[in-house]
């Protein structure tokens, strides 16, 4: 097998293997379903191209969310540069909205009263269900922070559910 | 609000997936090398995006609907829990011997390709549900004593630590950072006698044991002081720095023949996360799990320090594991050390056992003579194989890891432990309810496969009969094709199991031939059950959610969907196993009605002889009944109700309210929405008393009459400061 094979087959494994967690952490924590997929994407296809440089010095899990965590970087500073206000996610994308499933419309529109490191830490612990140490890990954050970022993530969400009534 | 609500408000984006289409276009573009190989810049895929060609809109979100009957992917993924064997171990476990070898195994183990399966962000539980891990549940339930309740445990004579616990008393609860010991019987003078704040020692407790002479608080703690070795290192590629905090579980014994001034009388302290623990008289076993950071062994950035622990027993300082003394478990290395602890509450002398294993584990059942630690191992046999894509050719879905379950089984005797066998089953075990032991064999309940997945990849549930050495005596296999175990209760020689996916199939096994365990029988019912409570040996409780099936439009086509409702009780008769029957049924408010019944079993209350079930309940109503707008069944209804339902429980009538006790006020009750959601005021447990039922929240304890819940008397705790 040549180093390209073997560096596709890798990047597969890690897609079936992890493309569904990177996904949610992606869409949930940036809040923005337009470009979702295609960040997804990229993640993967970086993943591919540098694999070769890959020492596994780690599980290719631990690299594949270090990628992660860079390039969403990448793309949140990019966006910033373009001011580009979809990232706080302040409109309902059409892909969601058409099929109406009141469930879960209600619980996503709901993150978008975050922060994002608040987005982040909320969908690391709660939705993905993480401890905290993990949430640090991924985050590069020390476990205080992820605590004290999820508390008041906890308050703003409270307070919205006493406000809309 | 506690962080589990949460969770469970938000599971059904836990159960998001990236869709199809977009996976398969991925998938394909992985697949084209050439592509890759001239387009090499890290930095700009703007060539490749026309290939991939993945649409920015159109997301389908098939799947989304299902919310109570996707799995959840990251729960599959195994924690490792490592129990530590001392001295004696059993000789057929290589011990790790030293710090290199540690780096050997875990260097071979990624090169094998067997690491990468593990989950390494952590040594942390992954499963609320492990947290709380119970036993076997007795055939009939009775308490230690008539006089009062105890905490509703899967095996009789196993007690489980929970946040509330009473001597027929006084009531000790877990209550913020304290722990409070309160006198509530006689009920009309009820009063606190002690607060043990815990802030200054910097523990957060968790849960708690009290017998005769002790109390335990079992909490969680961080130290720094012992990982001096380059704490603040930053790794050279700038990935992740290491976790400071140990994080550690502590363990604070009191003497508490005073009740308004105990007096602390030992200290124990392991290195790692608390996965769950037992009482067994007064033999107390701890299993905790500490994560390696063996990226930064393999680095050579850090060198880690095997774990340590603390006995006050002993002495004060720091005793640190032996490469020498922790052993591993040859064909599963995992980045992780297992730590499994006994010790004699009785014997102060006696120091406690600490046993240390690379190796993991996140589920334990223990019965009154032995602990089984399970843990999730992926093996993907295609990669294995060396022809990762032959599979591929012929779908283009992805394919999934399959998970086994590994069990460690160590003995139990007087607060020593001892390590005894090792096997494997296929599939994934949900809880600590899905094993079980009786006579000496074991037997676990598994979902193998994808709940989603079609063809070879469907889901399939089985059962598992192991001898005492763990190896399989008899099996069924491919029970419900396409649905996953809900829940499991083993009571006897039966098996009880749960699944769903449309429907509840109720299905009733016959365990008694080890070698040839059989179906039964089958009911199928809407609605599913979480939990599964044996009443006598002929009837079950099952608790879980009622169910409705609506067509969905998908694009062009209409798929059928199910949606949960209110909570729902049911009572089954299994006298004729061959035809189980739902004899009593009970719903519970409307969509977004929840208990913490149904993901902790210590929540309940349950007493045959007095016919008393009890557990707490939020719930959620729709008040305009008659709507029949589109999307009726998914709307969730108002919070109208926090507290304790009571009912009577008899063969003859099925479930009778008896009544309901809450600590809000009615004037909080008639706040609009759920701002009193979050409050203090919330009921987490109940019990009972002599003829006298206490409901218990982080601001009251209230009593009430057992008989009619006429009010008797109300105990404010203060708020800690």
């Amino acid at each position: 097998m040549n180093k390209q094979t073997e560096a596709c087959e890798a990047a597969k494994t890690l897609f079936e293997d992890h493309g569904d967690e990177i996904y949610r952490y992606v869409r949930f924590a940036l809040g923005n379903c337009n470009d979702t997929e295609d960040i997804v994407q990229d993640i993967f296809l970086k993943a591919l191209c540098s694999w070769s440089k890959f020492e596994h010095r780690s599980t290719s899990r631990t690299w594949l969310w270090s990628i992660t965590r860079n390039h969403l970087k990448d793309v949140i500073r990019k966006k910033a540069r373009e001011k580009n206000h979809l990232l706080i996610g302040t409109e309902r994308l059409p892909d969601v909205a058409v099929h109406d499933p009141t469930i879960h419309l209600e619980l996503e529109d709901s993150l978008r009263l975050l922060t994002l490191p608040q987005r982040q830490v909320f969908t690391l612990r709660v939705i993905m269900d993480r401890t905290n140490i993990e949430a640090a890990q991924i985050l590069g954050w020390t476990p205080l922070r992820v605590r004290v970022t999820l508390h008041r993530a906890l308050k703003k969400l409270e307070g919205l559910l006493i406000n809309d009534c | 609000m506690d962080i589990n609500v949460w969770k469970e408000r938000y599971k059904a984006l836990s159960e998001v997936e990236l869709p199809e289409g977009s996976k398969a276009k991925l998938n394909k573009a992985l697949e084209s090398g050439q592509l890759i190989g001239s387009e090499r810049s890290t930095r700009s895929f703007g060539g490749l995006r026309f290939l991939v060609g993945v649409p920015a809109a159109a997301l389908l979100l098939v799947g989304v609907f299902l919310v109570a009957t996707l799995p959840k992917q990251a729960a599959t993924l195994p924690k490792q829990v490592v129990m530590q064997l001392p001295e004696k171990s059993t000789p057929d476990l290589p011990i790790l011997g030293s710090y290199d070898n540690l780096k050997t195994l875990l260097t071979e183990a990624q090169a094998a390709g067997t690491l990468v399966s593990g989950f390494t962000f952590g040594g942390a539980v992954q499963s609320k549900k492990t947290l709380s891990s119970l036993d076997r549940i007795p055939n009939t339930y009775s308490s230690n004593s008539d006089v009062y309740s105890s905490t509703n445990v899967q095996v009789q004579g196993v007690d489980e630590a929970d946040v509330v616990k009473t001597d027929g008393q006084y009531v000790y609860q877990v209550n913020g950072e304290r722990v409070i010991i309160a006198q509530v019987a006689p009920s009309e003078s009820m009063k606190i006698i002690n607060s043990i704040d815990f802030t200054s020692a910097k523990v957060t407790p968790q849960e708690l044991y009290v017998d005769r002479e002790h109390m335990v608080v079992i909490g969680n703690s961080f130290t720094s002081s012992v990982t001096p070795e380059n704490p603040t290192e930053k790794k050279p590629n700038g990935s992740w720095s290491p976790v400071q905090l140990s994080p550690t579980v502590k363990v604070i014994i009191y003497d508490i023949s005073n009740k308004a001034n105990v007096t602390k009388l030992r200290e124990l302290e392991l290195e790692g996360v608390y996965v769950a623990s037992r009482k067994i008289d007064s033999a107390l076993y701890l299993v905790a799990n500490k994560y390696l950071d063996y990226y930064g062994i393999l680095n050579g950035s850090t060198e880690q320090h095997p774990p340590f622990y603390l006995d006050t027993a002993v002495n004060n300082g720091i005793i640190r594991a032996d490469f020498a003394n922790i052993r591993y478990f040859p064909d599963f290395v995992e980045p992780n050390y297992l730590t499994v602890a006994a010790l004699n509450l009785n014997d102060s002398a006696q120091p406690m056992q600490v046993e240390t294993y690379l190796g993991g584990g996140s589920n334990v059942y223990a019965s009154a003579d032995n602990l089984y630690v399970a843990v999730g191992r992926a093996v993907n046999s295609a990669k294995k194989e060396g022809q990762p894509s032959a599979k591929q050719k012929d779908t283009l879905g992805p394919a999934y890891p399959q998970t086994n379950t590994v069990v460690y089984k160590f003995a139990l005797a007087k607060g020593r432990v001892k390590y005894q066998a090792q096997g494997e089953l296929p599939g994934r075990v949900l809880n600590q309810f899905s094993m079980d032991e009786d006579q000496g064999y074991f037997r676990a309940a598994t979902t193998k496969g994808q709940f989603l997945g079609t063809g070879e990849l469907s889901s399939t549930n089985n059962v598992y009969i192991l001898d005492q050495n763990l190896r399989q005596t008899g099996k069924i296999e491919d029970i419900a094709p396409g649905e996953r175990i809900y829940s499991v209760r083993f009571a006897d020689d039966r098996a009880y199991v749960v699944t769903f996916k449309q429907v509840d199939p109720f299905f009733v096994i016959d365990l008694k031939d080890v070698k040839s365990p059989k179906i039964l029988g089958a009911l199928k019912i809407p609605g599913y059950s979480d939990y599964l409570q044996p009443y006598d040996s002929t009837h079950i409780i099952g608790f879980g959610k009622d169910t409705v099936t609506q067509s969905k439009q998908f694009g062009n086509g209409t798929q059928e969907m199910e949606f949960y409702q209110g909570m729902k009780l049911a009572l089954f008769d299994v006298s004729d196993v061959a035809h189980p029957k739902e004899m009593f049924k009970q719903v519970i408010g409307d969509r977004g009605t929840d208990s913490e019944l149904l993901r902790n079993h210590k929540a309940l209350l349950f007493d045959k002889d007095k016919n008393l079930l009890s557990f707490p309940v939020t719930v959620a109503e729709i008040n305009d009944k008659n709507s029949t707008s589109k999307g009726n069944q998914l709307q969730y209804g108002e919070y109208t109700f926090q507290g304790a339902y009571v009912y009577n429980l008899d063969l003859s009538n099925g479930f009778t309210l008896r009544g309901k006790v809450t600590h809000l006020t009615d004037q909080e009750l008639l706040t609009p929405r759920r701002n009193w959601l979050s409050n203090d005021k919330s009921i987490m447990r109940i019990i009972y008393i002599g003829d006298t039922l206490y409901t218990i929240s982080q601001a009251e304890i209230k009593a009430n009459n057992l008989a009619d819940l006429k009010e008797i008397n109300t105990l404010l705790i203060p708020a800690q400061k």
